[in-house]
């Protein structure tokens, strides 16, 4: 349940850090606001178990890259006048596209929630003939998301 | 890890693509484009690491490290390409850069 | 003996054309040597005629030379340079070199001082040599070589003052109107030679025809001649064909070019013989051409154009006597018209070369200076209007008398024809009496002072009228003695169908007749012209508005421009307005608008924005998920 709401949290952090990313005018705010996106993912990393992903997330996204980016910003003195607005109107179709997307998201689990099996029949059963190594993916053949996205 | 908490990941993940396509179609500066597509890297990242958790498998968490080299390299080079062009062109527009020879 | 020399004796001409008009271009310089380039023409042509008058005294049987090569070898099909000297064509041939020598000669005087001589000279050789090849060609095709040489010949020296656009589309007129004519000859050659399978004019005589055949070609044949010899409905040309050099004029209504049309009718008699009735139509159009041209040639005053339209009225009687069945009286009339024809044309042009004119308006009283000229027109005058014993009345009244024949026969028509052409006689004789009166006698009406043309041109002028006289006793009515033409010499070549005989008393009857018409004629003339141009006011009084009329021409021309060339410059027009921007530019272009605009409209979708590359990436996600969903 922690798990939940820190992912809640994080997330919050990262869609809100994505989202100012790729809308404001100011390119050094932009970049910054990417760095709390960043910030907010190597959180969800650190939930998730996966520490070292999440430490490498902080020093080279966070750290190296965009830093390099703020440094390009700055370099060639972008102001806040070289970008232009963003479209008008961007808030009403970003609402529509949202739902839409919502829209096609659901019926999508939906559909395969009732074509496929259930995850608990298609539980992939030991495969013996190939040995499991180090970037095999055999293991998850059954599975049904991986069916879904790899309908082979 | 459970399923849900599976689910719960992903959609943030796709949240976040989303977010990234949208800068992407937006912007109308090659830096600005750049950034937004650090943010599809970081939605693929994610995806990575909440199957590789998902299936107790480290090979997620490994294409995520090669995601994050790679994310750094392709930053260096195409900041470089872009000063380049910001020298040349003096704009960084998309609409002035919208040819295929020069 | 004779023979030997005969190829050499058509090749001069040729090679004359050739020395002047090749060596003229090499050497610039010999261009200015007119008087000598002109002498050289004219012995050619002289020696021409000598050769053949040897031959023609040496004449025992048809005689044929050919030259070593083949000039057309298709498969079987083998049509050789080979040439037929028989009575008719040695004939024709004589009349060609002989008047020819003499308008050479005059052209030496008449020509002189003309720039272009050279080229005239070459040209004028040429002509003799393309008449000579047509006349003595012993197949079709080089008949139609000939033919179709005597056609651009005549193109070239028409429009030999091309400068003046009249004159060049007077020769365009000329070349266009025979081209017409042309495809009649073509067509029948061909139709010919499908039925025997042979070009060669003896082999084809060997074959007999059914009357259909012989009917269809025979017509075709005499549309050809309707072009060249200029009868009805293709006779326009020649009044145009004034535009050129006095001398060409004369060459091409006396010795050449319009009596190809005779000749080939003549040559052709095995085709007519077998359809007697399509002769009924070329006596038609033969009587009615000579009608047509006898009234034209009343209104008009252009001393050249006057002539011309009596040419067209001459070679109606040709026809005439054609469409009797009576070819050698063809031949005949051939014969002494390119005497008094010549004769007379040469004597314009001495008038002309004098006074600076063609209006005979602006003549009158000329003979008393240039006597010579005055005396040999007069025979000329006398000549064609039928006086005896002058060459043209012989040969007119032969004609006459075998049109009457076959009116005795039962066929009506006939008589019709025999009655025109003895008003045509009237007409001919009037006026030619109102030329002869109105330029030479009264009293001088021009400006200047007119003089006697030099011996060069008299000389012809002189030997002319010597045949203007004498010609017509190789052809005597029966009345009086055997024709020699027609019982010794052509009868050789020519089958004709008999002539019913005529009795004596209506022999001396129909001789008596066209002797008064002629001489009531030149009566007539001499009462309404005695006292200068006073008579053509008479005349428009006493016609009318036909006089008008007569005065265009009968507006032929502008019914031809009407019915034909109209058209087709509608036609151009609609070319140059409708199809030319429409189909010939708008079509491409609205072609290639179309595609610019489709290739702007493909180019959008690859514009190299990025934004929009992105959004097919979505737009195909998108697609690729709503497959999978359905």
């Amino acid at each position: 349940m922690l798990t939940l709401i820190g992912l809640g949290l994080f997330g919050l952090l990262a869609l809100v850090g994505g989202g100012l990313a790729v809308t404001l005018r100011d390119p050094v705010y932009a970049v910054l606001a990417l760095v709390k996106a960043m910030v907010g993912l190597a959180g969800i990393y650190f939930l998730l178990g996966a520490e070292y992903i999440g430490a490498m997330q902080v020093i080279v996204y966070a750290g190296a890259i965009l830093v390099t980016f703020l440094f390009v910003v700055m370099l060639i003195n972008l102001s806040p006048a070289d970008i232009p607005p963003l479209p008008r109107g961007l808030a009403l179709y970003g609402s529509i596209g949202i739902a839409l997307g919502w829209m096609l998201l659901l019926g999508y689990a939906l559909t395969a929630l009732m074509t496929l099996p259930s995850a608990q029949e298609a539980r992939p059963e030991q495969d013996t003939s190939l040995p499991y190594l180090f970037g095999t993916l055999p293991p998850y053949r059954q599975d049904p998301l991986y069916r879904l996205c790899i309908p082979l | 890890m459970k399923v849900e908490l599976l689910y719960a990941v992903l959609t943030l993940a796709g949240g976040i693509f989303s977010l990234g396509l949208l800068g992407l179609l937006l912007r109308r500066n090659l830096l600005l484009s750049f950034l937004a597509i650090e943010l599809l890297l970081n939605a693929a990242n994610l995806n990575f690491i909440a199957f590789s958790r998902y299936h107790n498998d480290p090979t997620g968490a490994m294409f995520v490290l090669f995601g994050i080299c790679l994310a750094a390299v392709e930053a260096v080079i195409g900041l470089a390409l872009t000063v380049r062009i910001f020298r040349l062109h003096e704009d960084l527009g998309l609409a002035k850069l919208a040819q295929l020879r020069w | 003996m004779v023979s030997a020399f005969l190829p050499l004796t058509v090749a001069l001409p040729l090679l004359g054309a050739m020395g002047i008009g090749l060596g003229s271009l090499w050497v610039p310089a010999l261009r200015q040597q007119r008087k000598l380039l002109g002498a050289l023409a004219t012995l050619t042509v002289a020696f021409s005629f000598i050769g053949f008058l040897a031959a023609f005294w040496t004449y025992e049987k048809p005689l044929y030379f050919a030259f070593a090569w083949d000039w057309i070898a298709i498969d079987a099909l083998r049509i050789p340079l080979r040439f037929q000297v028989d009575t008719l064509s040695l004939w024709m041939a004589l009349i060609v070199t002989g008047v020819g020598a003499l308008i050479h000669l005059y052209s030496i005087g008449y020509m002189g001082e003309d720039e272009g001589a050279w080229r005239y000279f070459a040209f004028l050789n040429l002509f003799i040599f393309a008449m000579l090849t047509l006349v003595l060609a012993d197949s079709l095709p080089l008949l139609f070589l000939g033919w179709e040489g005597v056609g651009a010949c005549s193109y070239f020296l028409i429009g030999f003052w091309f400068h003046e656009a009249e004159n060049a589309q007077a020769a365009q007129k000329a070349f266009l109107m025979n081209r017409i004519g042309d495809v009649g000859l073509l067509a029948g050659m061909i139709w010919l030679f499908a039925e025997t399978h042979t070009f060669d004019i003896e082999g084809l005589k060997r074959f007999v025809y059914s009357a259909d055949v012989a009917g269809s070609v025979g017509l075709l044949f005499f549309f050809a001649a309707t072009g060249k010899s200029a009868q009805i409905p293709l006779y326009t040309w020649l009044p145009d064909a004034m535009a050129g050099p006095t001398p060409v004029s004369a060459l091409i209504h006396a010795a050449t070019m319009v009596t190809a049309g005779v000749y080939l009718l003549a040559r052709m008699d095995f085709l007519y013989n077998a359809a007697p009735e399509t002769l009924l139509l070329v006596g038609g159009i033969g009587t009615a051409t000579a009608l047509i041209g006898g009234l034209i040639a009343l209104a008009q005053n252009d001393i050249k154009k006057v002539l011309a339209y009596s040419t067209v009225s001459q070679l109606g009687f040709m026809f005439a006597a054609i469409g009797a069945g009576a070819y050698t009286a063809a031949i005949f009339h051939v014969f002494t018209h390119a005497f008094f024809k010549a004769l007379l044309f040469l004597g314009s042009g001495s008038v002309i070369h004098a006074t600076g004119t063609q209006d005979i308006r602006q003549m009158g009283g000329l003979r008393r200076y240039m006597p010579i000229t005055g005396w040999t027109f007069w025979i000329g005058t006398l000549a064609i209007a039928g006086i005896p014993p002058l060459a043209g009345f012989f040969s007119k009244d032969e004609i006459l008398a075998a049109l009457y024949a076959r009116g005795t026969e039962g066929t009506a028509l006939y008589y019709l024809y025999w009655g025109t052409l003895l008003l045509v006689a009237f007409l001919t004789a009037f006026y030619m009496g109102r030329l002869t009166w109105l330029t030479f006698e009264g009293t001088y009406r021009g400006e200047g002072h007119p003089h006697e043309s030099p011996l060069v041109m008299t000389l012809p002028l002189i030997l002319l009228g010597v045949g203007s006289v004498g010609a017509g006793f190789v052809g005597l009515p029966a009345v009086i003695g055997p024709s020699w033409l027609r019982e010794h010499w052509l009868s050789q070549t020519i089958r004709e169908i008999p002539l019913p005989h005529l009795s004596h008393t209506t022999e001396w009857f129909l001789i008596a007749l066209s002797v008064a018409i002629a001489l009531m004629g030149i009566g007539l003339a001499r009462a309404l012209y005695k006292e200068g141009l006073a008579g053509d006011a008479t005349l428009s009084q006493r016609l009318g508005t036909f006089y008008t009329l007569l005065a265009q021409q009968l507006k032929v021309d502008w019914l031809y421009k009407q019915a034909f060339v109209q058209p087709y410059l509608v036609l151009a027009d609609l070319a140059k307005d409708v199809i030319g921007p429409w189909v010939g530019r708008g079509l491409p272009r609205a072609v290639s608008q179309g595609l610019l605009r489709l290739s702007d409209a493909l180019a959008r979708f690859q514009g190299g924005y990025l934004p929009v590359y992105l959004a097919y990436v979505i737009g195909l996600g998108l697609i690729f998920l709503l497959w999978v969903l359905l």
